[in-house]
């Protein structure tokens, strides 16, 4: 965990109202897929509190990362507008995804903007001889990101709208349920919105399933207790503890 | 021994600097620990004990506002027991003096975690009895003067430690208050915790936090803090340590002018983990560029005529 002054490089329109941003600073730490920043929006309009943002692609080599967000509101509104200069940000930051040795198939579900960091395992692992397949959900067509890079990747990569305006009408859930024998995967990892880990958990699948939650967040690095996420053994902080939990521990 | 024109002296309590971490946005530290050598702050408040675990509110538990934040967390924290067998004895290789903000639902509460403390290698307690997210407790021992008078009275007689008193900002006249601490027995008193709050979100037409109000913070209320801490500092004689919404030297600056021996940073620490770390070396800048020989020399130097 670092903090430091990270050098927008690049800075790119996926859609409309989605960013991609290049950050650079030659001190980088390790980084665990999975992992988040805690970034800081400039001090404008009176915002205090730092943004929490996912690694979608680390090169560890050129000290090189990107993200992939969302305009919401005011913060990410301003980050989105960023050409150049530095922005202080707490790197890396949770505990991410890690797999076992003995882990060689991995299905991967992701829900709109929960997407980004699921490409981020398969960057870290790709070389090990690690299969993936890709299970993408978005509302419609136009808000479909990030395709032709978990298609390249991916052994497999099916993707549902909600409107049916691009691959299966429906769940994402549902299309990987339909698809989960022939898949075969030994563990599933997932990031998306409360629904879908809801639509997940209700398959009562026997596969170990990890999923990466969200929370409003003040400090992002375990220190002021804002980030409470309900588990079964008590609440844990999603910043330090998670973002990363077992689908079973949580509380949805 | 080099002479250190940054060091205050708390209720005989020699702290290297006036800034310490306010309670509740620094833990206990060791997070922040992993960014910067938290030993040279001087001193850590650390967030609210409560005799047994508390899981506080459900999330979300925070909101920003202009200028400010909304917290709800509702002193989440892992008891007494914990606090003094795992947390402290890091606190304790860092040297660094350690204030127990210490919170409950009775006067007994207050009274026992002042007691168990006492017997540990913290520094000071400080009577959290400003504690705006909690139902039982908390703000209700320190709205009204007699009540403010009697929890200090009553907890004086547990602690052998000196004695800090919090007060909440969300009271009728914050002298009163003071006074009443400080008739109770108090050694210095702490101000401002935060002012009740709440943020409502158009579209959803639903509140931010789940526990609908929550205590805003941040320098939307240092004018707030300021007025008070200067108004107590004439009332009372007892050390008074300021916060409410320091970002910067400057900010710290200010509260002493107003009184203050001592000030605690806060929200400052979620804007940037730093922000305590950068506001001391500020804070050397400021009394080598005006030649004091102490940062005292300020303190409740305003000048109103
Ligand atoms: C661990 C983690 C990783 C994330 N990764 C991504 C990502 O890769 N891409 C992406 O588009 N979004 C991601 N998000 C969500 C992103 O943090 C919010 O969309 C963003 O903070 C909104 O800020 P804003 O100023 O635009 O919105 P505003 O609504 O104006 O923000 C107000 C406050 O609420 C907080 N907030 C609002 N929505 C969320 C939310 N969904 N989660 C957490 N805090 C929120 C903001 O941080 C800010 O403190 C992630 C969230 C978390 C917790
Ligand atoms: C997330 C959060 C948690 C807090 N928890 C506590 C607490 O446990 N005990 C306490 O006395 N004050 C608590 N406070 C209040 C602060 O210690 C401080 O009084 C207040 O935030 C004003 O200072 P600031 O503007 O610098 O943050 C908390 C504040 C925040 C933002
Ligand atoms: S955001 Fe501060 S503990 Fe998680």
């Amino acid at each position: 965990m670092k903090e430091l002054f990270l050098n927008v490089r690049e800075n790119t329109t996926l859609i409309k109202g989605v960013t991609k941003i290049k950050l650079y600073n030659a001190n980088l730490p390790e980084f665990t897929p999975g992992q988040f920043i805690n970034l800081s929006a400039g001090s404008f309009d009176g915002l205090l509190l730092r943004r929490p943002i996912s690694v979608f692609k680390y090169d560890a080599e050129n000290k090189i990362f990107e993200i992939v967000f969302e305009v919401k509101g005011k913060g990410t509104a301003f980050l989105s507008r960023l050409k150049g200069g530095d922005l202080p940000g707490t790197v890396f930051l949770g505990n991410g995804f890690s797999l076992d040795q003995n882990v060689k198939r991995v299905a991967l579900v992701g829900g709109g903007l929960g997407c980004p960091p699921l490409y981020s395992v398969i960057e870290r692992y790709k070389g090990r001889g690690v299969k993936f397949y890709t299970y993408l959900g978005f509302s419609s067509q136009s808000k479909a990101i990030l395709l032709d890079d978990f298609g390249k990747v991916s052994e497999r990569l099916k993707v549902a709208t909600d409107d049916g305006s691009y691959g299966e009408k429906g769940y994402i859930t549902d299309v990987l349920k339909k698809d989960i024998d022939i898949i075969k995967p030994d563990v599933i990892l997932a990031c998306g919105p409360t629904p879908m880990f809801k639509a997940l958990k209700a398959l009562k699948l026997s596969i170990p399933t990890y999923i990466s939650m969200e929370a409003r967040m003040g400090c992002g690095i375990g220190a002021c207790s804002v980030c409470a996420c309900a588990t079964i053994s008590g609440n844990k902080r999603v910043c330090a503890d998670g973002p990363v939990f077992n689908i079973k521990e949580v509380i949805l | 021994m080099i002479h250190n024109p940054l060091s205050v002296n708390l209720c005989n309590i020699e702290l290297k600097n006036p800034v310490i971490t306010a309670s509740g946005t620094f833990a206990c530290g060791f997070e922040y620990g992993k960014l910067y050598d938290i030993s040279k702050l001087g001193a850590i408040s650390v967030k609210g004990i409560t005799r047994e675990k508390r899981e506080g509110n459900p999330s979300p538990r925070i909101a920003e506002t202009y200028g400010g934040i909304l917290n709800s967390v509702g002193l989440q924290n892992p008891g007494v027991e914990i606090f003094a067998k795992n947390l402290l004895p890091y606190l304790e290789t860092q040297k660094i003096p350690v204030i127990a903000n210490i919170a409950g639902d009775t006067e007994q509460d207050y009274c026992y975690l002042a007691e168990r403390l006492s017997n540990t290698s913290v520094a000071m307690i400080e009577l959290n009895i400003s504690c705006p997210n909690v139902k039982e407790g908390g703000m209700a021992f320190g709205v009204k003067p007699d009540s403010v008078y009697k929890i200090t009275k009553a907890v004086r007689k547990y602690c052998k430690k000196p004695l800090m008193v919090k007060l909440s900002p969300n009271v009728a006249d914050i002298a009163e208050n003071a006074i009443a601490a400080e008739k109770g027995g108090a050694n210095a008193i702490s101000l401002i915790n935060t002012i009740k709050g709440m943020a409502v979100n158009a579209e959803t037409r639903r509140p931010i936090l789940k526990n609908i109000t929550g205590g805003l913070s941040g320098p939307a209320i240092k004018p707030i803090a300021l007025r008070m801490v200067w108004e107590a500092s004439r009332a009372v004689k007892i050390p008074i340590v300021g916060m409410g919404g320091i970002m910067t030297a400057t900010d710290a600056v200010e509260f002493m002018l107003c009184g203050a021996t001592a000030v605690q940073v806060g929200t400052a620490n979620l804007t940037n983990p730093l922000n305590a770390s950068m506001i001391i070396d500020e804070l050397r800048r400021y009394v080598d560029k005006n030649k004091l020989k102490s940062i005292s020399d300020i303190r409740g130097q305003l000048i109103t005529e």
